[in-house]
């Protein structure tokens, strides 16, 4: 069924949608962070009174609204595009997806631009405790607003809270709590915002670095980087927390990409943590390409086993298992999922036969039948199988999900280290002594968006072939238009996305030449 | 000024006994309250703006042009909604998408 759709099409489209949404993804996680670092350091001066601390809350709001008003809407493109290019999983996913993306546009959208306005405009015309009341708001909202998209985000990898309806053809929400309180939303939503404090926090650590190397403001940097590492440091050992109980989330509920960021095969017990690995270019097996041998791997023993199940001894399926079934684990073969998956098209199909052909009766027997938990649960949840005909594109990249997941936790685990050392470092009083750390701090904040995309792509390119896990593929998700169109607005944004980028760093690198000591420029945007 | 002039129109001599003019003291203190805020809301952008230093006026610029882009030029030439341009109702909307759903290969 599936092979019927042009793959260019389908490419280009993902292609296009990928570029948009990691082009988005270098704004918001800097507005996420840097939100609260500010608020922070807004409540030291409040609370102490020091100008210092105003001086330095203002230079570093300055960054926040050059990235805020360079980001701003370039997350609206993804909802044109979804209209155009992925009409049919639009239409399917209907309010699960419109629901909470309505909620951020109303609600946190419109507290966070309130309150934005007050932060920079109202310095000196409200109070004090008003002021930092909108600073802490505005944080509060531009993580609200993060939330509703990772709620909506989390329902694509693990569906929950509805029911098809065959005659409306959309997904509709039975629990909005269940969709929004679904252990896999939650998760994300935390997983992701901590990393965005990650990324912000060493952003400042960056910039206050520089400073430091130009023997310019270090009082301004050292306070900076205290502040930043301490909020880094204790947010990256969240980060790893909630990316503990993510990957939980993952092994359960989407077995295949766990499998796949881990490069494991064959499951068995008590399965080993890939820590670093390389693949070679010979393939394990002749007739997938996709799976490659390890040309050398470090693993640490149990510790995969223990991440995914709690238990040091389980046992972790690999895609073989997944593809091939294996009845002593109770997993079902991907052939049997193809068959309930064909069961259910067909199901559908003498559905719309039957409203067509004006069989009433018929119909609503049969969308009573497909709208049963039992249909739902047995058949439905497998609905996606059903265009799949070559098990083999059941399997995500492999090499692209192993080498983003173990980025991420690589350079994970180097910045708990790196706020630890700048903390350190600064509490002595001896950063300046340390000019390759102050170094390597500024070259940490592209380390930081790479560990940030990393992540991303793993949570995209590791659902493969899956737009929403198990109920719709890519291909069956796209608009049938000409491919050419969407390769015309896929070099058109990146031309828009390039130029924007490149405003953002130089107003950016402007400002931050000019330094925290202008009053000029730290009061308004 | 006005606004006070307005609240206390009531208690003027030319005004006294005119049936027209209801007195409701509460309700007008309250409109009074409100337009102060109000202009006092759009004072309070107008005095941001008008002050905001290069920096800000260049990050607008980028907004607006952003806008604009977007949502005359994307939106209106490069991204109609597929099925909100192709179909009148919902339901024909819905049939598209089913027959999608059933027969990928058509």
């Amino acid at each position: 069924m599936i092979e019927g759709i042009d793959l260019s099409l389908v490419n280009w489209s993902r292609g296009q949608f990928a570029l948009t949404a990691m082009y988005h993804w270098i704004f918001v996680p800097l507005t996420l962070g840097l939100a609260i670092i500010i608020a922070i350091m807004e409540t030291l001066y409040v609370k102490t009174g020091n100008q210092e601390w105003k001086r330095i809350t203002k230079f570093w709001m300055t960054l926040f609204g050059i990235n805020f008003a360079i980001g701003v809407a370039t997350g609206i493109i993804l909802e044109f595009e979804f209209g155009t290019n992925w009409s049919n999983y639009s239409w399917f996913v209907g309010d699960i997806f419109g629901a909470p993306l309505a909620i951020e546009g109303i609600l946190a959208f419109f507290m966070e631009s309130t309150f934005i306005a007050i932060m920079f405009f109202g310095w000196n015309k409200v109070s004090r405790g008003f002021h930092l009341t909108a600073t802490w708001l505005t944080a509060i909202g531009a993580n609200l607003s993060a939330l509703w998209i990772l709620v909506a985000n989390a329902w694509m990898q693990k569906p929950v809270g509805m029911v098809f309806n065959p005659e409306s053809a959309r997904m509709e929400m039975i629990s909005f709590w269940e969709v929004l309180f679904s252990p896999v939303a939650v998760h994300k939503f935390l997983h992701t915002t901590s990393s965005s404090f990650v990324l912000a926090s060493i952003f400042v650590i960056g910039i206050s670095a520089w400073y430091i190397l130009k023997k310019r403001d270090v009082v301004f940097a050292r306070k900076s980087i205290v502040v930043a590492a301490i909020f880094g440091f204790l947010s990256s050992i969240y980060t790893v927390s909630t990316g503990d109980s993510s990957a939980r989330d993952i092994a359960n509920h989407q077995p295949m990409k766990f499998a796949a960021f881990e490069g494991l095969y064959n499951g068995s017990e008590g399965v080993g943590l890939v820590a670093l690995g390389v693949f070679s270019s010979t393939e394990t097996d002749p007739m997938n390409e996709n799976l490659k041998d390890f040309a050398m791997k470090i693993e640490i023993p149990n510790v995969l086993s223990y991440m995914a199940f709690m238990d040091w001894d389980a046992f972790v399926p690999g895609i073989n298992d997944l593809i091939n079934g294996n009845k002593k684990y109770g997993i079902m073969s991907a052939a049997e999922k193809i068959t309930r998956g064909q069961f259910a098209i067909q199901k559908l199909t003498a559905y719309k036969l039957a409203k067509k052909s004006g069989e009433t009766t018929k119909a609503d027997s049969l969308k009573t039948e497909i709208m049963s938990p039992e249909f739902q649960k047995n058949y439905f949840s497998y609905f996606g199988y059903g265009y799949i005909s070559d098990t083999h594109t059941l399997v995500p990249s492999v090499a692209i999900s192993f080498y983003s997941f173990h980025i991420m936790v690589v350079l994970g685990m180097y910045f708990i280290l790196f706020f630890l050392l700048a903390l350190f470092y600064t509490l002595k009083g001896k950063i300046h002594k340390h000019r390759l750390f102050l170094h390597a701090a500024i070259w940490t904040i592209p380390l930081a968006y790479l560990a940030s995309q990393c992540g991303w792509v793993l949570t995209e390119v590791g659902r493969q072939p899956w737009v929403i896990q198990d109920l719709m593929p890519t291909m069956a998700a796209v608009t049938k238009i000409s491919t050419s169109a969407v390769q015309v607005t896929f070099w058109l944004f990146a031309i828009i996305f390039t130029t924007l980028l490149i405003a953002e760093i130089k107003i950016m690198m402007r400002q931050i030449k000019i330094g925290p000591k202008s009053e000029g420029g730290t009061t308004h945007v | 000024m006005a606004e006070c002039a307005f609240l206390f129109s009531h208690f003027l001599p030319e005004n006294r006994g005119n049936k027209e003019i209801p007195f409701n003291f509460r309700s007008q203190y309250f409109y009074f309250i409100k337009m102060e805020l109000f202009k006092k809301i759009i004072r309070f952008y107008r005095d941001g703006f008008a002050n905001m230093p290069k920096w800000g006026k260049q990050v607008w610029l980028v907004i607006l042009i952003k806008l604009f882009i977007m949502f005359v030029i994307l939106k209106i030439f490069f991204f109609p909604n597929f099925l909100k341009t192709n179909f009148s109702n919902d339901a024909d909307r819905s049939d598209h998408v089913l027959e999608n759903l059933t027969n990928i290969n058509k």
